[in-house]
């Protein structure tokens, strides 16, 4: 039974419960956002720290939890990005991606989200952050250039970017709402 | 406010809708007790959920533009302040530029006797300067391959192709002796040798003179040699005999390659 702090080595039982909760999501999120063993990571370094600091944090909403262990995996993400250069440093201007070919054979709206997945996936990897971030987490362009230390314009560009690179997809996905009365 | 009616943002999320908070399922990679264990574990750098205060990249140009602006006006003023030399009547205890070899007793912290970092020994109980050739304070390029030398026995011959390099203090030249590399000295491809001209001299050298590495035992079929001028910060920690990699980084080749 869990029921002593973590300077004993045990989790307080209110943690682990929140840990059991919300750390798969994170980690789902953070493995989409940066590689799985980054992900990992992040993940885990971000519930410790939150584990530091779980007097004061226990009193929060759920929701807030969540937003602050994102937050932390992410600053770490940023950290080690920023120190070891582990993302490419293209010229983000012209970091383009690659477009999907399987559009054509997409027939309902299942096909067509896995079709979209593959695309975001597909793309350099600060582009795709900034999908994740952007349309995923709504998190503002002054957010995302700063945890991706670019320019809030180059944010900009890659958002447009990808809004035009999934234009086909969005108004396939249109097409199937309508026909489907979901619209 | 991101707009929730955006078709795109509704594409995307239903694309990823595995990464949503589901809440039913733990399978989360690692376990509670690794981030247990991590929770005890001194970190470098604290407070990952704040604000990281890296600056964003312009300001850090910014300051890289700032800094190298700073970095130029002291470059300009050290240039000028070592063209102007010491002069005598100088304050006692001053700071001597780097470079200049009018010696003043009592200018220095160096006890009468004792050879200034240019080669100079000050006589004791003397006190008119000591006037021996100016070297530069930045070499200049002219410098580059200059000196041409000829091989003879185990001493080398000094002479200057173009007389536009002036002379250079000897706790900075070396000999690289390589024996591998093709140009590119790698570690184990070259060892230095100290320069000592024949005549005794220690000041500073200029072409003609003749010169015997230091400590060498000699030359060897194959192995080239050249006059290099190493680092002012490398400089005293060299010996002879001492593998060439580190210094050649961020020497410049005065001589041109004698083959053995």
């Amino acid at each position: 039974m869990i029921d002593t702090t973590h300077e004993l080595g045990v989790a307080p039982p209110d943690f682990a419960e929140f840990y059991r909760r919300d750390a798969p999501g994170v980690q789902r999120f953070m493995c989409a956002f940066a590689g799985r063993e980054l992900g990992v990571e992040a993940t885990a370094e971000s519930f410790a720290r939150m584990l530091e600091r779980w007097p004061q944090l226990r009193r929060l909403a759920d929701a807030q939890r969540r937003a602050y262990a994102l937050t932390t995996a992410k600053n770490y993400v940023r950290r080690v990005a920023v120190l070891d250069a582990r993302f490419e440093l293209l010229d983000d201007q012209h970091d383009v991606g690659r477009a999907d070919s399987d559009l054509d054979r997409v027939t309902d709206s299942t096909g067509l989200v896995q079709a979209v997945r593959r695309v975001i996936d597909a793309q350099p990897a600060r582009r795709r952050q900034v999908a994740l971030l952007f349309f995923l987490h709504d998190d503002t362009t002054a957010d995302i250039a700063r945890l991706l230390d670019m320019s809030e314009s180059t944010v900009r560009s890659h958002v447009s970017a990808l809004r035009k690179l999934l234009q086909p997809y969005v108004q396939r996905f249109q097409q199937f709402t309508e026909a489907s009365g979901d619209a | 406010m991101p707009d929730q009616t955006d078709p795109t943002r509704e594409l995307i999320r239903r694309a990823y809708a595995d990464l949503s908070y589901s809440g039913d399922d733990n399978d989360v990679e690692g376990d509670l007790a690794d981030v247990v264990r991590r929770a005890g574990r001194p970190r470098v750098q604290d407070d990952t959920a704040d604000v990281i205060t890296l600056a964003p990249r312009r300001s850090r140009r910014r300051f890289a533009a700032v800094a190298t602006f700073a970095a130029a006006v002291v470059t300009i003023l050290g240039v000028y302040a070592a063209s102007a030399g010491v002069r005598p009547g100088q304050d006692a205890g001053a700071p001597t530029p780097i470079g200049s070899l009018t010696a003043t007793p009592g200018a220095t912290e160096e006890p009468a006797g004792t050879p200034t970092p240019a080669g100079t020994v000050p006589p004791a109980g003397t006190t008119p300067p000591v006037s021996v050739p100016s070297v530069p304070r930045v070499l200049p390029s002219s410098c580059a391959s200059s000196w041409v030398m000829e091989l003879a026995g185990t001493t080398f011959k000094v002479t200057e192709a173009r007389g536009s390099c002036p002379a250079l203090s000897l706790d900075r030249i070396w000999l690289l002796d390589a024996r591998s590399g093709n140009g590119r000295v790698a570690p184990g491809d070259a060892v230095l040798w100290s320069i000592v001209p024949v005549d005794g001299g220690k000041g500073p050298v200029q072409p003609p003179f003749t010169f015997r590495p230091g400590a060498w035992p000699g030359p060897v079929v194959g192995h080239t040699y050249e006059v290099i001028y190493v680092s002012q910060d490398l400089a005293p920690q060299l010996k002879p005999g001492d593998d060439a990699a580190a210094a050649y980084e961020t020497a410049l080749s005065i001589s041109r390659t004698v083959i053995a």
